[in-house]
């Protein structure tokens, strides 16, 4: 293989990981909990900050690029750090906007909320830098290995990490969904009142979907930020969100394996593809006519599939010893 | 002491007030039930009584007055921990989980050890043993109810007269002390009534103490002892149903309310 097909096909690889990560945690809060998370990007851009700036070193050094804290974390303290954050801030978020709110509300609320964050993060320079956004983000683990951090050798590399780290997200939100409390959340999902009524403490589990999710989507961001090496406010606009949201529909929601269809569908299959297309018109048509294939798409399958793809599956149990 | 006596009793409720902006829905309402009966709460249109059975159920936060159930004061936990002490109720319009399993729905009424974050995080070893321990109990009550061959279907797809049952056989998992019942033979055909009937008669029979507010007055009278009256949001008497209809008053609340 031509080293930019490696390039681009490691690339790739590592947005497909990124991408399913971030679905299986929007479809644990979306599709088993029953939250509408609106604002789901947030929590990746989190992360994305975060692991930035435990990286980048504190902000007086760098000069140019103005940001809260700093540090020189080695890997994987940076991803671990951006699970935290993004566990705390959903727990801040779902304590401010999920309390007493019907689900329409809290989908309302969700999306004002991202709306606010951008701006915040725009607007407040010194805290991640506003518009300009963080970059010259170093990759890890580079010079330990001795090799460039440029080099295809490198980027192999690091699509191994994001599959190791792909596997642990999966394996930490599968225990939560295969076990009775997934089936508490999808309960909450089904009829909150009832599920109140037979014990469930529903405000606890929607801000431990939240968490949990908004951990995993975090460590997405951490993995993102380092292939990218810089994260500004355009590169978690709603549109992101929405990709996601639809990804989680299309693909099946209420189920990890839809999911990573969905996954591999929508943010990699229709966005990524586009790259492809030879350009025609307008110079913005073919990203234009991206995002409105993913709306059409997303349409069709509220009217005909709702269920998506690979939806979610009946559970069956083993059956009984005969006494 | 008399079973109408508010001091006495397993659930007593007193002085329950509630005020929707200017209706006074429950106007000042004191009762008690006692343990191991049927207590019936009867009453026109508009008497109060679901409002009454939201408030003790913990859907609905009364405006003043206290709910006592075996000594604790509850009027002011929210619904799960007074399900947690035993409380637990069944929905006019029978709440079924529509994308779980008949058999997930009564699943959901146990409590169990891995629905902590930390049981999910250890993973089968630690709570498979429990679940299939209530899966089995599951089962028992599924083929109790009638219902073993929809095991497997879901629960939205179940007929209104087996989410109905399905309801009872998920209040029962988990363990009530006082099983509250919304009027649970409404829009129920005559020959399930007379299957729910026999049920509730059983569990009665077994020990368990229920309130029931119904408006069919022969499925109450073959049920209940005590009955409760109520109109207009309080109580205006207390009896079996033989001494409650000889009562000027009842008659009145009816022709009334």
């Amino acid at each position: 293989m031509s080293l930019a097909w490696q390039f681009y096909v490691s690339t790739l690889l590592i947005y497909v990981g990124v991408d399913i990560m971030a679905v299986w945690a929007l479809n644990l809060q979306l599709g088993v909990a029953g939250v509408l998370n609106f604002a789901f990007i947030v929590f990746q851009a989190a992360g994305a900050y975060t692991a930035a700036v435990v990286t980048l070193g504190p902000a007086s050094r760098t000069g140019f690029q103005h940001y809260v804290g700093g540090a020189n974390w080695p890997f994987p303290l940076p991803v671990l750090a951006a699970a935290v954050v993004g566990a705390v801030l959903a727990l801040v978020i779902g304590l401010f906007s999920l309390r007493r709110l019907r689900n329409d509300y809290q989908a309302i609320v969700m999306l004002v909320v991202s709306l606010i964050a951008t701006l915040i993060a725009t607007n407040d320079v010194g805290l991640v830098n506003g518009s300009n956004g963080l970059s010259l983000v170093p990759k890890p683990l580079a010079s330990v290995l001795g090799v460039s951090p440029y080099g295809i050798q490198y980027q192999w590399f690091f699509v191994g990490v994001t599959a190791v780290i792909c596997v642990l997200a999966y394996w930490f939100i599968n225990r939560i969904t295969s076990s009775p409390l997934g089936r508490s959340l999808r309960a909450m999902r089904d009829n909150e009142q009832v599920a109140a009524a037979l014990g469930k403490n529903v405000l606890w589990l929607r801000l431990l979907a939240m968490m949990a999710g908004g951990a995993v989507a975090a460590a997405s961001g951490a993995i993102l930020v380092v292939l990218i090496t810089a994260w500004s406010p355009s590169s978690w606009l709603f549109p992101e969100t929405f990709s996601y949201l639809a990804a989680v529909i299309i693909g099946g929601s209420g189920n990890n394996l839809g999911a990573m269809l969905g996954a591999l569908l929508v943010p990699v299959g229709f966005l990524e593809a586009a790259r492809f297309m030879p350009s025609f018109g307008n110079p913005n048509l073919v990203g234009a006519l991206q995002w409105i294939a993913v709306g059409a798409l997303l349409l069709i399958f509220l009217w005909f599939w709702p269920r998506g793809v690979i939806p979610e599956r009946r559970r069956r149990f083993p059956a009984g010893r005969s006494d | 002491m008399t079973p109408s006596d508010p001091d006495a009793g397993f659930l007593a409720v007193r002085g329950l007030r509630m005020d929707f902006g200017g209706v006074h829905a429950v106007a000042d309402t004191s009762f008690s039930v006692p343990r191991g009966h049927i207590t019936g709460l009867i009453g026109p249109n508009g008497a109060g009584k679901s409002t009454v059975l939201g408030m003790i159920a913990g859907a609905i936060r009364p405006t003043s007055g206290s709910i006592i159930f075996d000594g604790i004061n509850v009027e002011r936990m929210p619904s799960y921990r007074r399900a947690r002490l035993g409380i637990i109720r069944t929905f006019q319009i029978a709440g079924v989980f529509a994308q779980l399993t008949a058999l997930e729905n009564l699943l959901v009424g146990q409590p169990m050890r891995g629905e902590s974050l930390r049981g999910a995080l250890l993973g089968k070893r630690y709570w498979s043993e429990e679940q299939t321990g209530a899966v089995q109990r599951g089962r028992d009550l599924l083929t109790r109810f009638g219902l073993a061959d929809q095991e497997e279907e879901y629960g939205g797809n179940l007929s209104g007269g087996q989410k109905r049952l399905l309801e009872i056989a998920r209040a029962l998992m988990a363990r009530p002390r006082l099983l509250l019942l919304d009027e649970p033979m409404a829009g129920v055909s005559p020959a399930l009534v007379q299957r729910i009937e026999d049920y509730l008669r059983e569990l009665s029979a077994e020990g368990l103490t229920m309130l029931m507010v119904e408006h069919s007055l022969p499925v109450v009278e073959r049920l209940c002892d005590p009955v409760v009256v109520m109109a207009q949001g309080t109580t205006v008497s207390t009896g079996t149903m033989a001494e409650l209809r000889t009562q000027r008053k009842v008659l009145d609340a009816y022709l009334i309310g």
